[in-house]
């Protein structure tokens, strides 16, 4: 049953994808055209200026929706299966990553109605559930480290908000930098999306921080110390430092603008690398045989 | 000094010591770093580094040269944590006064000449200045914002603010980082913690702490169908002075807590009961011996010294479970008893359960295979400071970046309709502030607006408004005769 939750999930946000990019291609009467010929009859629909724009994008928004509502039940069904938040595998982490992106991705759009955000975003979160459905979903048991349900689903509950948060700064940084690059008249402006960037990492920095606190917390239950320098603890906190510099470096001169979409760039590359990090650094946070 | 000072205090010094920071903390995740119980300089150290080299080849004395395998003991590491939080400290001082005012007396005039600019957002009310200044007094106070009016030379001065005390929430966010490492650096110096306490199940073993034992009465480990752990789970009795004072089943994730010693279940392996007696028949030892580390071949290896016949007895196991060791077979010990200080063994001997072995003058018997527990114990009691000041971040954090303070400044004038209001903010509006400053004039009984800036969503001639805004800061600091009070950081 939650297996096909996911898989709708799965191609609803396949779907949203391609109308995202679409919208973002077919903005201008011109490229519209362009796409259409060179796509091939399916798309030679769409062809009066402007409006395929704007409904491509509301199909995207509405299959988005879809995705992040199939997405919620398969967690709510994986959570009253195993009794705690479905985070304790890389199948379930990746998915409900994919899911932080696409909630924190729908909060910024409907507050600032910037659907070409969507273009970055949401393909991002299609890939990381992509990935999800390529790792075995079979219930791995717990090992005793990770037996704490309570904390396993707060600690990895509050990463994933983080995580998603993230996921949309760094859409709206590259956007950015194209913007500033090429000056194209299709992206939103500069500043509304350096706005956005900073928007979403004032709700991830906060949370973050809980995160690693909350981390320290669970270490200092299970392992009798909140802070051991473990690789996954150590780059969470790259992290949180990359974004805390990036809430610095957006206030000063010569670092606001392109300099500080770099570090949301960067920031983002951090979060990749903390989230992948324990398949080849090992240390604590792997999820096989812990103690 | 002062040249110091301003280095300190400096936005940019604070930037640059982050990413440094940033930079060394990522070298130490890349590279695996000297486990925390290994001295520097010490023969493990160099073990240890033997063990690596394999992994980084030639790199391996390069990068033990640079300190990039104890990047977090290192001394320039602990240099650069300092040289931010004194920086974080310049700051969090540097800012008290400049917030404390504001929040508590913020200027409330600013110079007329700056609502006349154009692009100013006001409207034009058919009421007179007197009602006008109530009906925006009214709005603002009904969005949650305070509000002060001054009246001086025929104009009403209005300042409002929103969220005031979420200006300390910066001030709380740094100060409780530096509580946080200043508690780490007291933790590690008054904490006292043993990585690696022993016990064999069935026997007792002192603390080097409040003179306490630890008995284990019992310890198992469950696995899954899979092979996979399940659970490791340790009886525990501590012991003052030969008396119970504590008692429970320690799992992974519960430890016990006696008067704020902490007992963590941390690890386990195979122990051996020995029993030892000398010709006259006398018990000479009879206890566990936990087989905690490795001899040649990954055996576990163990020790009992017994000083009174100056003899040494090793007990150990075969590798994995004996599982394809040629010497040792599942169920049997290897027995190596060495006189002295003598490098050669009197004796050695595989026995299997229950058989004796003869040497030096004593029969040993190794009685029966068991478990030993390893156990973390550990005492910190600096630990609910460090909950403190993680809670005061996150609040402090939280309190700055999500409930951003708001402040605005309005100035009602006589006009030919009645009078009119103009209302001017600092900085660059985002989209929420513009949308705030749009509902507060059109939440007037208004005749007429007149706003350029309200209208549009505050996105594309942002870029114009930064440049405006960075003017009306100085303005605003010279208006006011205090420069710093109007310097966004």
């Amino acid at each position: 049953m939650s297996q096909y939750s996911l898989v709708a999930a799965l191609i609803a946000l396949g779907l949203a994808s391609v109308f995202y990019v679409w919208q973002l291609l077919a903005r201008s009467g011109t490229r519209a055209a362009r796409v259409a010929t060179a796509g091939g009859p399916s798309l030679t629909v769409a062809l009066p200026t402007g409006a395929p724009a704007s409904g491509a994008a509301r199909y995207g928004t509405l299959l988005a929706a879809n995705g992040l509502a199939f997405l919620t039940l398969w967690m709510i069904l994986r959570s009253l299966y195993t009794g705690h938040g479905p985070f304790s595998n890389m199948h379930e982490f990746s998915a409900a990553f994919s899911w932080g992106i696409l909630a924190a991705y729908m909060a910024i759009e409907l507050r600032y109605r910037v659907r070409v955000l969507g273009a970055v975003v949401v393909p991002a979160a299609f890939g990381m559930l992509a990935y999800a459905s390529t790792i075995p979903a079979d219930q791995a048991p717990l090992v005793p480290a990770l037996q704490n349900n309570l904390l396993l689903t707060v600690h990895v509950a509050v990463s994933i908000v983080a995580y998603g948060t993230f996921a949309v700064a760094f859409g709206a940084a590259l956007l950015y930098l194209v913007r500033a690059r090429i000056g194209e008249e299709r992206l939103p402006s500069v500043a509304l999306l350096d706005e956005i960037g900073y928007r979403s990492v004032t709700i991830g920095f906060p949370f973050m921080a809980l995160v690693i606190i909350l981390g320290a917390l669970w270490a200092d239950v299970a392992w009798g110390r909140y802070w051991g320098w473990d690789p996954k603890e150590t780059a969470s906190l790259v992290t949180w430092l990359i974004y805390g510099a990036y809430l610095h470096a957006r206030t000063l001169r010569g670092w606001k603008g392109d300099r500080s979409a770099l570090l949301l760039v960067l920031g983002f590359a951090a979060v990749l690398f903390t989230y992948f990090g324990n398949l080849f650094f090992g240390g604590l946070h792997s999820y096989a045989g812990v103690t | 000094m002062t040249r110091l000072w301003q280095l300190l205090l400096s936005v940019r010094t604070a930037l640059v010591l982050i990413l440094l920071l940033t930079a060394v903390t990522f070298a130490g995740t890349m590279v695996i770093q000297l486990p925390a119980n290994i001295p520097l300089g010490s023969t493990d150290h160099v073990q240890w580094l033997e063990k690596v080299r394999p992994r980084f080849g030639m790199w391996t004395d390069l990068l033990a040269m640079a300190g990039l395998f104890t990047v977090f003991r290192a001394w320039w590491y602990q240099l650069l944590v300092v040289a931010l939080l004194l920086s974080v400290g310049a700051c969090s001082i540097h800012r008290w006064h400049v917030i404390t005012r504001e929040v508590f007396h913020p200027h409330v005039r600013v110079a007329p000449a700056l609502f006349d600019r154009p692009g100013t957002d006001a409207a034009d009310l058919a009421l007179d200045q007197r009602t006008a200044a109530d009906a925006l007094r009214r709005v603002l106070a009904g969005r949650g914002h305070r509000v002060i009016a001054e009246e001086r030379e025929g104009r009403i001065h209005v300042y409002a603010d929103r969220h005031r005390y979420a200006r300390f929430g910066s001030l709380i966010g740094h100060v409780s980082l530096v509580l946080l490492l200043a508690t780490a650096a007291l933790g590690s110096r008054v904490g006292w913690s043993d990585d690696g306490f022993v016990v064999p199940e069935g026997s007792t073993r002192e603390l080097a702490l409040d003179g306490l034992s630890v008995q284990v009465t019992s310890f198992a480990a469950e696995y899954y169908p899979t092979g996979q752990p399940k659970d490791f789970r340790s009886d525990l009795v501590i012991l003052s002075n030969g008396q119970e004072v504590s008692r429970k089943t320690i799992r992974v994730n519960d430890p016990l807590d006696h008067n704020g010693i902490r007992f963590y279940q941390s690890f386990f392996g195979p122990a051996a009961y020995l029993r030892v007696t000398d010709a006259a028949g006398r018990v000479v030892f009879e206890d566990g011996v936990a087989l905690a580390w490795r001899a040649e071949g990954e055996r576990p290896v163990g020790s009992v010294r017994l000083p009174e016949q100056d003899v040494t007895a090793y007990v150990i196991a075969p590798s994995a479970g004996g599982k394809g060791d040629a010497l040792i077979s599942p169920g049997e010990m290897r027995l190596e008893i060495y006189r002295g200080r003598s490098e050669t063994p009197v004796r050695m001997e595989t026995v299997a359960q229950g058989e004796d072995l003869w040497a030096a003058g004593l029969t040993f018997t190794f009685v029966r295979e068991k478990q030993f527990t390893g156990l973390r114990v550990a005492r910190d009691p600096t630990v609910p400071l460090i909950w403190l000041g993680s809670s005061l971040l996150v609040i402090g954090v939280t309190a700055v970046l999500c409930f951003p303070t708001r402040r605005l400044w309005a100035l009602v004038r006589p006009s030919a309709t009645g009078s009119r209001v103009a209302i001017l903010t600092v900085g660059r509006r985002d989209v929420g502030q513009t949308e705030e400053i749009a509902a507060i004039l059109s939440g007037l009984p208004r005749l007429e607006r007149t706003s350029p800036r309200s209208a549009d969503r505050g996105a594309r001639a942002a870029g114009r408004e930064d440049r405006r805004g960075g003017a009306e800061v100085e303005h605003l600091g010279r208006a006011s005769g205090s420069p710093a009070s109007a310097v966004e950081r």
